[in-house]
């Protein structure tokens, strides 16, 4: 015992030294499906820092751009110094271009702001200041100088700025130019100019252009343009598509990933858009959406993207899952004042600070390898492995719902679906969820097919003699009363009658309606809590019965008196017993359907979820018709008054939450008022 | 006992002989091709071998392993569960909205409301309005005023087909029920309103409830019936104007179904199978909705 105890211990130490297990917990999160930041394990941590001191090169001044060549070289553009420097995969110094000739005279670079490197060793340098694309050699000399587009699908006033540059396997050259909001331009591999590709589009609403079409044209003229947002990067994956990055706030879709013919193919299947960071407050130090500026694609069709506002590099899978968060803004050595350009040099990630002027380069920890080994495996059909992976990824950090979700689909792969059914219920992922529960039911209804039809047909046959007695001993009488008790469900039945019995033969009880009124708060806790997974959007661990109370009682209380004091200006006959009677009477179909509906949701799936919406609606609409009816019969009202009453009931509650509100925040300046004069007070005295 | 009976049809002989040739075409054309149906489910049939018997193996696949009859049955009740009360109530309502016309007027506004049911394939002109490209009705007016900046592919896209199929149906619906209602409204006794007043009858809606309705019962059964036929069978209008199968199955039905499987892949035990199901939710709903309307105006 003692010996495996040993065994297992130095087991682990040599795991843990195998690989740097996380660092000390920093603002590390990751969203779950509630959209709460889940504090996670460290994914990367800074393996080393570069500056332009180190490389003996002097300073770098504001670079903008830093790119990782097939033959893993780091180039970056020195934008402030007018150079491009080149360094090897262990970030030493290789080389600086700061000149080149053409046509016999030496030429330069002004103010360069990208930079690409194709698989030939060729390098495109976007010279913005110079209006140009520079393409050289892989040993410096000049190949091709790319000018101005010259075209007739120019708008006049064009000006061509490029700031980033890529270019595919087809050599086609894709260009961003500052200030052009037509898309990427594409050109040819001589430099002839295409056409744009993947412009964004123009979100206007209805009202606007309404505006548009009754205003003249010199008012047109005087009003704000709408013209499409400029991308401000791209990056180009191993598959040829590109992804670029929008500096749009606030929208959902600041990436895109363009296929060839220009349309955005991004998947957005994980719990949130990927854009960055979610539930952002207008307020504060930092307001607003994440602005992303650069974007890495990454193997397994995993990609990075870097926030220049926080200063955080967001990773997600082909799906659109957010898989870790790391860096942050700040003074520290692995923090960021102006992120600007962001690549993968292998699995590490190397970001460039325009500020700073340095370059971090981070590695993965055990944690962030487990993951991109799972999602990599899976991505490449391995389903095993990644499985393996994710398990010990759970190990490590057991909130992390992605990784649930992936074990779930491999044990989906594998056909053992109730264990699939509980990952995937952990991971939130209602969809892959109700494909396991479909499947799952198919074996168990296969199964036991037999008993399942005898049990339903004999249900059946009971049901028909218990209503054949039923009916039998019905006939021997000629009146039935309906009692006190029985009178809600013969009043769901036959509202008419229900009513008038209640109001001018004193059936209604307000004990009952009361009883109707706590029966459907504890029915609709029970909705809320022990509905099946595929309809039950709620977070179960936050349930909160007094909280329910309110979202029931409140408006039942607030409805009868508002309705009570608006029908005592409206003549109608209905004294306050009889509404919170005919009220909670009304209230009864939503008690007797929500109780069949949690027993029905457990045997569907989302595909068969409409009828348990459809059973929703039906609840509802027939408890407003019973109040309509309700409301009518008690007051005396004719329908048209009924209805008029009913709306006017509405504002009146209104108003009277209004003045709540109102006369408890005059309540909380008073008790402030008194706490503060009699604290000065007693520093005074 | 078996004598007694005997004697009991020599005795009414005459009657016999008269339904006779009525009955022998009912049964020939009606209740033997039900009942083999009934039987054919139970068997594996493919029109060139003689049958073998299956049992409950059909009933089994169809309910178990056959998804897209499962997703045909919910499309269907769902169909149905919308389709046939709001069509019915609109029958009624049309009805008795054009019933209090002028007879001229009456006569015109009921040929036009009934139109749509009668011309056979009208519901193309639908195809017009949801078509797919930027030129249909829907789509160019919704790009006009900004709504969306492209087409949307209404008659492809498994989140509107089903809506669509239902919109077009309830447009076709005004048919013979409505005719009937008419008809039934028109032979309401007067004299039973005016002993209403009497009797205290206040306003319009008690007035339908109490004296309306119940006086056009056989009416309301007949349109009743009529109604669940139509909205539990419908498949011409579906593959119509979404294809055969629609994409993805949405507006797959459960007689399109049938078609599927008893025309194009003969496998008519199985397609019996779904035809008895059928037959028997049909009946189901029948039964519940006579029921149901014994209870109007009590």
């Amino acid at each position: 015992m003692k010996r495996t105890i040993a065994i297992l211990f130095i087991i682990t130490f040599l795991a843990g030294v195998a690989a740097p297990v996380s660092a000390e917990p920093k603002d590390n999160y990751n969203y779950n499906f509630w959209g709460e930041a889940v504090p996670s394990p460290s994914p990367y941590v800074l393996e080393q820092l570069v500056t332009g001191k180190d490389l003996n090169i002097g300073s770098f001044a504001t670079p903008q751009d830093l790119f990782v060549g097939p033959d893993d070289r780091i180039y970056v553009a020195d934008t402030g110094n007018n150079r491009i420097v080149v360094m090897d995969e262990q970030l030493r110094m290789t080389r600086v271009i700061e000149t080149f000739e053409n046509g016999g005279k030496p030429d330069a670079f002004k103010q360069p702001e990208g930079v690409f490197v194709d698989g030939k060793g060729r390098i495109y340098v976007a010279d913005t200041q110079n209006r140009r694309i520079v393409v050289l050699h892989k040993d410096g000399k000049l190949l091709r100088v790319i000018g101005e587009p010259k075209s007739i699908l120019l708008r006049a006033g064009f000006q061509f700025t490029p700031i980033k540059v890529i270019v595919d396997r087809a050599e086609r050259i894709y260009v961003v130019s500052r200030g052009s909001y037509e898309g990427i331009i594409e050109f040819d591999s001589d430099g002839t100019f295409i056409g744009f590709i993947g412009t964004n589009r123009v979100r206007f609403d209805p009202l606007d252009l309404f505006w548009k079409r009754i205003s003249t044209k010199a008012q047109r003229d005087q009003m704000e343009l709408f013209i499409p947002l400029e991308f401000n990067n791209l990056d180009l994956d191993e598959n040829g598509f590109i992804y670029t990055t929008t500096s749009e706030e606030n929208s959902d879709r600041p990436l895109k990933m363009l296929n060839p013919s220009g349309a955005d193919i991004l998947r957005s299947k994980g719990y949130f858009p990927p854009k960055g960071d979610i539930n952002t407050l207008n307020i504060g130090s930092t307001p607003g959406s994440s602005i992303l500026v650069d974007v890495a694609s990454d193997e397994g069709g995993l990609y990075n993207a870097l926030d220049s506002k926080r200063g955080r590099i967001f990773t997600y899978d082909k799906d659109g899952n957010l898989l870790y968060t790391f860096g942050g803004l700040g003074s520290k050595h692995d923090n960021f004042r102006t992120p600007a350009a962001i690549d993968m040099l292998g699995n590490r990630v190397v970001v460039l600070d325009k500020d700073y002027g340095r370059i971090s380069v981070f590695e993965p920890t055990r944690y962030g390898s487990l993951i991109r080994e799972a999602v990599i495996a899976l991505y490449n059909g391995k389903s095993e492995e990644s499985s393996r992976a994710w398990r010990q990824v759970l190990q490590l950090n057991a909130n992390f719902e992605v990784g649930y979700i992936g074990i779930g689909k491999s044990l989906l792969k594998a056909g053992d679906n109730r264990e699939a059914m509980a990952y995937f219920e952990l991971g939130n992922s209602r969809e892959y969820y109700s494909e396991a529960f479909k499947r799952y039911r198919k074996e168990v209804v296969l199964e036991r097919f037999g008993y399942i039809v005898a049990s339903i047909a004999a249900f059946a046959g009971l049901l028909f003699l218990a209503v054949r007695l039923g009916k039998r001993r019905m006939a021997g009488r000629h009146y039935n009363e309906v009692g006190i008790l029985k009178n809600p469900f013969y009043t769901m039945l036959h509202p008419f009658n229900g009513f008038w019995e209640m109001k001018f033969e004193n059936k209604g009880r307000v004990k009952v309606a009361v009883g109707i009124v706590f029966l459907l708060v504890i029915v609709t806790i029970i909705k809320r809590q022990y509905s099946a997974f595929i309809v039950n959007y709620n977070n179960l661990s936050d349930l909160n019965s007094i909280d329910e109370l309110q979202y029931i009682l409140l408006p039942f209380l607030l409805w009868c008196v508002a309705n009570w004091s608006l029908t005592t200006l409206m003549d109608g006959e209905g004294k306050f017993k009889e509404i919170v009677m005919a009220t909670g009477y009304a209230l009864m179909p939503l008690v007797l359907i929500y109780i069949p509906q949690v027993l029905y949701s457990q045997v569907i799936t989302s595909e068969e979820s409409s009828f348990y919406y459809l059973l929703d609606a039906i609840a509802f609409i027939w408890f407003i018709g019973l109040l309509f009816v309700g409301t009518m019969t008690v007051h005396q009202y004719s329908a048209g008054k009924t209805i008029v009453t009913m709306i006017l009931t509405l504002v009146v509650i209104g108003i009277l939450i209004f003045l709540g509100v109102l006369f408890f925040s005059m309540m909380q300046q008073m008790v402030n008022f008194v706490t503060s004069i009699y604290n000065e007070l007693a520093f005074r005295v | 006992m078996i004598i007694k009976t005997v004697v009991e049809i020599k005795k009414h002989k005459q009657a016999y002989v008269l339904m006779a040739p009525y009955f022998i075409i009912f049964i020939t054309f009606t209740v033997l091709p039900v009942t083999m149906s009934l039987l054919l489910s139970f068997t594996n049939f493919n029109m060139l071998e003689p049958p073998t018997w299956a049992g409950w193996s059909n009933y089994t696949r169809m309910f178990v392993q056959d998804e897209v009859f499962m997703l045909a049955l919910k499309n269907t009740l769902l169909f149905a569960a919308i389709t046939g009360p709001v069509s019915y109530m609109a029958c009624f309502l049309f009805a008795w909205l054009i019933n209090e016309f002028p007879p001229k007027l009456r006569a015109v506004l009921t040929l036009i409301l009934y139109v749509p049911s009668i011309s056979g394939n009208t519901y193309l002109i639908w195809q017009l309005l949801f078509a797919s490209d930027s030129y249909g009705f829907a789509n160019a007016f919704l790009i006009n005023w900004g709504f969306i900046l492209e087409p949307i592919q209404w008659l492809q896209d498994p989140r509107y087909m089903l809506g669509i199929l239902i919109i077009v149906q309830l447009w076709l619906s005004l048919g013979t029920s409505f005719l009937a209602f008419i008809a039934g409204l028109q032979n309401v006794d007067r004299s039973l309103y005016e002993a209403g007043a009497i009797d205290g009858v206040r306003n319009r809606w008690q007035e339908l409830w109490f004296i309306t309705l119940p006086a056009m019962r056989p009416q309301l059964m007949f349109g009743a019936v009529i109604q669940i036929s139509i909205a539990f069978a419908v498949a011409e209008v579906s593959m119509q104007l979404l294809g055969f199968p629609s994409v993805d199955y949405a507006a797959h039905t459960v007689v399109t179904h049938l078609v599927d499987y008893g025309t194009i892949r003969f496998e008519l035990g199985y397609a019996s199978a779904i035809a008895t199901v059928l037959f028997s939710i049909m009946l189901l709903t029948n039964l519940i909705i006579q029921t149901l309307l014994k209870k109007v105006g009590d």
